[in-house]
């Protein structure tokens, strides 16, 4: 049985990594899976990789409006969500969206701007609405935001607090590619001149029922259940971290895995689909000890991973 | 030929050579040679060409044989040819060619054979055939199976292997079956058919008449009388009773058909019941314990004289149950001691004088009696079975020239002195003492302890049993003498085949209804116990429960062990004594990166983590893939999945 669209999907995701955006292919992959499971992607790497063009790829791949925010110290709410303007011919106050109203938006460095935009823009991604001035403006939907932060920063930033991260699905980074790929990218130039030829290979309906087809009929066995009830109550024992994941840390696995399932072909979620996802899924959601602060929290995650036995009977 | 093909004929010959072990050596020597001109053929049949000729001879002299046979056939002779004609038929198929429906023929004359041979002969090595053919021929029906099916299909190792419980089982349950069929079954209480043992052959041993001085040599045979299963009786008790004699002729005793009327007093002592197997014999006398007043199984005539004669003759082993009083009178009637004092005319001279000498009026019974005894004591007669003179005047010849002689002698000589001394006697035969076999809790009368003794009426009316034998020189050596004693096998061999012969060839109505009896009597001892309803409730719902429990356990587990076996295999594959428990199903495949092993992470995982059952077709195929793994090797590198992807790497 053919799953609903997955061949287009998984085509995005070959055409984008083979011919537009090579070396990204893991940062495509979740990309594609917060799309699915209806999360929004944190991307933690610094300036100059493609996330840009990651974005744009994405969103002419799958036929969505793109928007773009560049994040600075004096950035303010309305500069995201969009502001009234007086319009003095029809003498009445006129809603001039702002650049959340795309289906993608990227967020590039959120960690510069204000903790008070910061939290705008995160209310605007949990609620999927924004509300001004007493009128509530609907997202569209699909709306999916990938934010970038640069994590070797630290000067003049507001490092997102963990409440708030708790809100992307999953992050990941981009690396160097390969140096052979790098040579060529370097010799061949930019290529977001290509990047905007590229025709849409699946209808934002076709995304909204696929998003529908993962949420609903991939099934999630009792037994990936408790395995991932697991994974959780040992990250809460595990004494390495501040705190355990929370419970929507699980939930949120919970998704991601579906998605992993539905990339995968598969009508169901195995534990491998919860191992694929974990670190993308929960990295962002964990602090260390400060006196474990040493340790490389993939690292950590990792044998936690390995500890926990996957369910077989 | 396929190594089934080759296990198959070895079973055929197998079979072939159970049915005729029993019945080779009754079959005439022409079928005999027949049978070995089968096997020989068969056997070289791969090796001979056969042509068109020589397959018709072969047919042609099956025909002649089987309707020779066949012409042998009467009602009074039915086993033997019957017995021949099948293995006529058996050697011809065994000569045939092997294939499929040649071979069943061949299973279904081997167990027609070994069930008519049955007809000729019981012994106990029977259960052995039996239960070797049913073996044999429930392994070959299901390897026939297979051959018809596929006749070149050849079993591995390790297929046979598997087949073995199977195989094994069978038979078992038949056996079991068997056994059960054999108590339930309904008998009769003769043979519809009686056949075995029609050939009755006549024992020296007792005998209806005593003609002391008839035989120069007198060599019992250690042929079996009789067994009698009873409790251990002291020795002096154990004459068993077979006829009574009471009217000499000067040579011969004889038995009249004029008994007075006898009143049989048991004495109030203990009865002891005696079940007596008899070995044919061509008598009709039946032998019961000195003395006994009530025997069961076996259609008799009860004489005044305490003998049992049974009323139809027929040559075969009877059982019957007799009620013997040790302690017991018989007392006879007023008036007619005279029958039992008839001398003849022709005695010598000697005799009469002796009588006359020691012959008192005045004298009691014990003291007459004493008084003869004195006399063959003082005779210094010995007991001898061999040597023996014959003459005219066996008595005198006894007493006074030779003073050797047996039983025989010594009995009738007493019984007729005591009749000259005006006391009334008779001679009664039958057989002395026995073996007690402690394992079967019987006596083994053997026909070389046939006896002959006195009986003789005291003063009040009642026969006393007197032994003269016993005044002898010798008595002590040659009474010893004659029992051999036997060692433990053979009494325990003894024993053996006196169960064999009463629980299984003498199984009849009868018996069936004891059975049933004692069943039904344990059943009302159980309802009578009274047990509350909940202590069998409970049970039988603990037991319902258990078995549901272990039930859906399997049902759990079966699966589960299917995934045990596959993990062990793929951990065997790889070399790792045991497979990381982080690695799931998958992962295994991708690491494993083997065609089966994603085949099985395919069909299992969506089984275990899909929900979905596994149809009996994919369980097949999955445990095939287990059993291919096993020729397998690959390399595993433990590592978590890490499929979404590495920039780093060119896709």
């Amino acid at each position: 049985m053919e799953l609903l669209h997955r061949e287009r999907v998984s085509g995005v995701i070959d055409i984008l990594s083979s011919r537009y955006l090579q070396g990204k292919v893991k940062a495509l992959r979740t990309a594609m899976i917060c799309l699915l499971a209806e999360g929004h992607l944190l991307i933690e790497d610094i300036p100059g990789l493609g996330k840009t063009s990651l974005a744009l790829g994405l969103a002419a791949a799958l036929g969505l409006d793109f928007g773009r925010i560049q994040c600075t110290g004096d950035l303010l709410p309305s500069d995201i969500t969009g502001v009234s303007i007086f319009n003095r011919e029809e003498n009445r106050f006129h809603f001039v969206r702002g650049p959340i109203f795309n289906h993608l938006l990227l967020v590039d460095e959120i960690n510069r701007t204000l903790p008070k935009t910061q939290s705008a823009l995160l209310e605007a991604m949990e609620e999927g609405r924004v509300t001004l001035e007493g009128v509530t403006h609907e997202l569209p939907d699909p709306f999916m935001v990938i934010a970038t932060q640069n994590p070797l920063d630290h000067v003049g930033t507001f490092p997102l607090p963990e409440s708030q991260l708790d809100r992307f699905l999953m992050t990941t980074d981009i690396g160097y590619p390969p140096p052979a790929l790098e040579k060529q990218i370097i010799r061949q130039g930019s290529v977001r001149e290509d990047l905007a030829r590229i025709e849409p290979l699946l209808s934002r309906e076709q995304i909204i029922e696929a998003r529908q087809f993962v949420r609903e009929k991939i099934t999630l066995h009792e037994k990936i259940a408790e395995y991932i009830h697991e994974l959780l109550q040992r990250s809460r024992d595990h004494g390495t971290f501040i705190n355990g994941i929370s419970t929507r840390g699980g939930i949120s696995l919970a998704a991601a895995a579906r998605a992993q399932a539905y990339l995968q072909d598969r009508t169901f979620v195995v534990p491998e689909d919860v191992q694929v996802v974990a670190l993308a899924v929960v990295s962002h959601r964990l602090e260390l000890r400060p006196e474990q602060d040493h340790l490389n929290k993939k690292e950590v995650l990792r044998s936690l991973l390995k500890d926990v036995p996957v369910p077989v009977a | 030929m396929s190594n089934l093909q080759r296990l198959l004929t070895w079973l055929l010959y197998g079979a072939a050579l159970l049915a005729l072990l029993p019945v080779f050596s009754f079959v005439a020597l022409w079928v005999q040679i027949f049978l070995l001109a089968g096997l020989i053929g068969g056997l070289l049949r791969t090796r001979i060409r056969w042509n068109r000729m020589s397959s018709f001879l072969a047919v042609l002299a099956t025909s002649v044989a089987v309707v020779v046979t066949g012409m042998q056939l009467t009602m009074a002779e039915v086993a033997l040819p019957l017995v021949q004609m099948l293995c006529i038929l058996l050697a011809a198929r065994l000569a045939s060619e092997k294939t499929p429906s040649n071979m069943l023929q061949t299973f279904v004359l081997s167990l027609a054979l070994l069930a008519a041979s049955s007809l000729l002969t019981l012994d106990m090595i029977y259960l052995i055939y039996l239960a070797l053919m049913v073996l044999i021929l429930s392994t070959s029906l299901v390897l026939l199976s297979f051959v018809h099916v596929d006749p070149g299909m050849a079993l591995t190792a390790s297929a046979l292997k598997g087949l073995r419980v199977f195989l094994l089982v069978i038979p078992a349950t038949t056996l079991v079956l068997m056994v059960m069929l054999f108590f339930v079954l309904p008998r009769t209480p003769t043979p519809l058919w009686d056949i075995v043992g029609q050939e009755g052959k006549a024992t020296a041993g007792m005998s209806d008449q005593v003609r002391p001085g008839s035989f120069s040599d007198l060599a019992g045979t250690g042929e079996i009388a009789f067994r009698a299963e009873t409790v251990e009786l002291p020795a002096q008790q154990l004459y068993w009773r077979g006829i009574v004699l009471d009217e000499f002729d000067g040579q011969v005793w004889r038995r009249s058909n004029r008994q007075p009327r006898e009143q049989f007093n048991s004495g109030g002592g203990v009865g002891h019941e005696v079940v007596i197997f008899s070995e044919p014999k061509s008598d009709s006398y039946l032998v019961a314990l000195d003395r006994s007043d009530r025997l069961q199984g076996v259609s008799h005539r009860f004489e005044s004289d305490g003998v049992f004669v049974r009323q139809r003759q027929d040559y075969k082993r009877t059982s019957y149950r007799t009620a013997g009083w040790p302690q017991g009178t018989a007392s006879l009637d007023q008036g007619s001691a005279d029958f039992y004092l008839a001398v003849p005319e022709t005695l010598s001279p000697q005799v009469l004088q002796t009588a006359a000498a020691i012959g008192n009026e005045n004298l009691g019974f014990a003291e007459r009696i004493e008084q003869l005894e004195g006399f063959f004591l003082q005779q210094q007669l010995s007991y001898s079975a061999e040597n023996l003179q014959q003459t005219n005047t066996p008595l005198a010849t006894f007493l006074f020239d030779s003073r050797r002689g047996y039983c025989e002698h010594f009995a009738s000589a007493f019984a007729v002195m005591l009749r000259l001394l005006d006391v009334p006697a008779r001679l009664v035969g039958g057989y002395l003492g026995g073996t007690y076999n402690n394992f079967g809790k019987f006596y083994l009368v053997t026909e070389n302890r046939a006896h002959v003794w006195v009986e003789a009426l005291n003063d009040k009316g009642e026969w006393v049993r007197i032994d003269p034998s016993r005044l002898a020189v010798n008595a002590e050596q040659a009474f010893s003498a004659s029992v051999a004693a036997r060692s433990y096998l053979q009494n325990l061999m003894d024993a053996l085949f006196h169960s064999w012969t009463r629980r299984v060839l003498n199984y009849d109505v009868q018996q069936q209804f004891q059975l049933l009896r004692e069943t039904s009597g344990k059943l009302a001892l159980l309802r009578r116990i009274q047990i509350p309803l909940s202590s069998i409730v409970v049970p039988v719902v603990v037991f319902l429960f258990i078995i549901t429990a272990v039930c859906l356990r399997r049902r759990g587990t079966q699966g589960n062990g299917l995934l045990h076996s596959y993990l062990r295999q793929v951990a065997r594959c790889s070399g790792l004594k045991r497979l990381p428990p982080e690695l799931g199903l998958y992962q295994l495949a991708a690491l494993s990166g083997h065609p089966l092993c994603r085949e099985f992470a395919e069909y299992y995982g969506a089984a275990l983590y899909g929900g979905k059952k596994l149809e009996p077709d994919v369980r097949q195929r999955l445990r095939d893939i287990v059993r291919q793994l096993k020729t397998e090797q690959f390399v595993i590198e433990v590592a978590l999945p890490q499929s979404l992807g590495d920039n780093r790497r060119l896709e």
